[in-house]
């Protein structure tokens, strides 16, 4: 089971369709507090987390997913159209608590 | 004693000579340096001229840059979009893939607006775009953009007022196009970004300057997004809520007003709205400088429509009726049909007849079975919002369901004027050619029928029995919604698709729960929860008798 979090519809219809189509059960959020809710809610095996979102941007709902402890055990894939190391650096934090 | 004299004098003069002398030289260093400096500054002028030369060269390579390769870009964005909208329109494409294609054209139409825009600023920027000044009907333009919007407010829930003050010059001088494209904007914004309450436009004209004042009841901007709100791609928080946009609309609309010597400003507060004002120099003419009239105001005045001819079918048990619809449609342009009742039209619709707009008398005989066939044509009807409605494409159900739209529909549509039944043709004419003409703009609402099955609903006269012929939507019970409940929290697609099927499946009753369904193609789940939410207060206002009505 995944979780795809992206704020653009367009976006996510590409990969939710590419990976149902693949035999995936996907869930979808549009927002950061929608992620954060049904990551708690379903416990996916694995989020799809977009970096760039208007309000909570990926990287908090990274931070906030790794401080629960119900759902910090996830592994989070950023997507993120970002190239410069210092926009995606913050990315490496919360990943280096877990694993 | 002579000589002590004397020697004074003497010492005197030798110092009196030594001193100009040092004055003298003083004043010729002093001399060499001012030249000196002249010179230094002739030099750094000329780098400065030099450096201004070379920035202004690189900003202009810039502009070419960017026009060139937007110029590039939608070659192949002009092929990417044509195929989109022939395999979108092509029948053999199976159902699963229609929503692929439909992102391809979003994202395609996305980019092209994009691409127009940045040509847009780099024209304004490189001093290309010149403004075309001439005498415009100035009251006529500000009501025909008024009405555009208004009637995207309506369909969107949203109130709209128009308050020109004391009345506006019929004649100033002025670039229409570009003050047209700036007023859309600014109203298209704030309906976009409005979801309830109203928008308004208010025009102030005073001495030479008009003041243009859209204001809307939205999310408002904080004072940081508001410092922005004028710079390329500054999108407020709330916009993506609000659905894509480019974000350069503002940008070129600031960029414009300037260029026309106007300002565009903006106030907002987070919670209460935005007011955009915008202020321009539009020296008033005397009423006798008027322009020909332009083609879109002409058919207003009993001239024909331009573009491609619309089919309007005309339901009413009364012939005199029909007769009037046809009289004052036909000449427009217009092909009217007729049908004396609900069934009659079905039997039409279903022998392939597919009117771009359906006039309809709600208060006929027999209109319940109308409500019932009107179920079984698969149109869109945008009106609507309950979802056990949506998927019905029930015409009259969608008129009558929500009084404040109702009201609004009959009075675009000449209601007031009731002796005539549908006088004050005109604007209802304008309704009928603006919903076809939005229906072309969305060809995707409803696959089924792609051009021709756009609905647009006028009906006239008689509201207290409008109301008897809406019969309540059946409703599913509480439990059975459960399941979709549940799909819609999980943001899981799949599983809203399948309670969707299994709740149509339960109730054979029940219409299909198309809003749903399209909603959750969106991956819009706040929307579909906030529809399943007041289910039961909708159902029950649509159930409930419209009530005596105030008009006589």
């Amino acid at each position: 089971m995944l979780l795809i979090v992206d704020d653009m519809p367009d976006n996510l219809a590409v990969l939710h369709d590419a990976l149902d189509e693949s035999g995936y059960t996907v869930l979808v959020a549009n927002s950061g507090d929608q992620a954060l809710q049904r990551a708690g809610q379903a416990r996916p095996d694995i989020v799809l987390l977009d970096a760039m979102m208007p309000g909570m941007d990926g990287f908090e709902v990274a931070r906030r997913l790794k401080a629960d402890p119900a759902t910090t055990t996830i592994p989070i894939i950023f997507m993120t159209g970002l190239t410069e190391t210092e926009h995606w650096w913050p990315a490496w934090k919360p990943a280096a608590w877990t694993t | 004693m002579l000589l002590l004299i004397g020697g004074i004098v003497v010492w005197w003069m030798v110092l009196a000579h030594t001193s100009r002398k040092v004055a003298q030289e003083e004043s010729i260093r002093q001399t060499r340096l001012l030249v000196h400096e002249i010179d230094q500054h002739r030099k750094t002028d000329a780098a400065l001229q030099k450096a201004r030369e070379q920035a202004e060269q690189a900003n202009q390579a810039k502009t070419r840059y960017i026009s060139a390769i937007s110029h590039e870009l939608r070659t192949p964005l002009n092929s990417i979009l044509g195929y989109a909208q022939l395999l979108s329109d092509d029948a053999s494409v199976p159902p699963h893939r229609r929503q692929a294609v439909r992102v391809i054209q979003r994202g395609g139409e996305h980019l092209m607006s994009l691409i127009e825009g940045t040509l847009d600023i780099a024209r304004i920027e490189s001093g290309k775009l010149t403004l075309d000044k001439r005498p415009m009907r100035f009251a006529d333009t500000v009501g025909a953009v008024a009405h555009l919007f208004e009637l995207q407010a309506s369909e969107k829930g949203l109130g709209f007022r128009l308050d020109t003050g004391e009345g506006l010059p019929p004649v100033v001088r002025g670039d229409e196009q570009r003050l047209r494209q700036i007023l859309i904007n600014l109203l298209g914004n704030a309906i976009k970004f409005t979801s309830s309450g109203a928008v308004g436009l208010r025009v102030h004209y005073q001495r030479e300057i008009a003041v243009f004042e859209v204001t809307d009841t939205g999310p408002g901007m904080t004072a940081a997004e508001l410092d922005r709100v004028f710079e390329p791609f500054a999108r407020a928080r709330s916009a993506s809520e609000a659905g894509p946009g480019a974000g350069l609309g503002l940008t070129i609309a600031g960029m414009l007003a300037s260029l026309m010597g106007g300002e565009l400003t903006a106030e907002s507060q987070p919670g209460r709205g935005s007011v955009f004002r915008l202020r321009l120099f539009l020296p008033r003419l005397p009423d006798d400088a008027l322009p020909p009239a332009a083609p879109d105001d002409a058919w207003s005045h009993g001239a024909r429509y331009d573009g491609p001819r619309r089919r309007v079918l005309t339901v009413d048990n009364e012939e005199a009726d029909r007769h009037l619809v046809a009289q004052w449609l036909e000449p427009l342009g217009f092909e009217v049909r007729e049908a004396a009742s609900g069934h009659e039209a079905l039997a039409l619709l279903e022998a392939g007849y597919r009117p771009d707009a359906v006039l309809m008398d709600l208060a006929m005989p027999g209109i319940d079975g109308w409500e019932r066939c009107a179920a079984s044509v698969r149109w869109t009807c945008r009106s609507c919002t309950a979802p056990w409605c949506r998927p019905t494409r029930s015409i009259a159900g969608c008129v009558a369901r929500r009084r404040h739209r109702r009201a609004r529909l009959l009075h675009q549509a000449g209601a007031p004027c009731r002796s005539a039944g549908l006088a004050g043709g005109a604007a209802a004419a304008h309704l009928v050619d603006a919903c076809g003409q939005q229906a072309i703009q969305e060809p995707n609402r409803s696959p089924a029928h792609t051009q021709q099955a756009q609905a647009a609903i006028l009906s006239r006269a008689n509201r207290h029995q409008a109301s008897a012929a809406v019969t309540p939507c059946p409703t599913p019970g509480a439990e059975a919604l459960r399941p979709l409940e549940r799909a819609v929290a999980l943001g899981y697609y799949r599983g809203v698709l399948k309670a969707a099927d299994a709740l149509e499946q339960a109730d054979p009753g029940l219409r299909r729960l198309r809003g749903p369904r399209e909603l959750a193609g969106q991956f819009r789940f706040d929307a579909i929860a906030a529809m399943l939410q007041p289910a039961d207060a909708a159902a029950a206002d649509a159930a409930a008798p419209a009530g005596p009505n105030p008009a006589p």
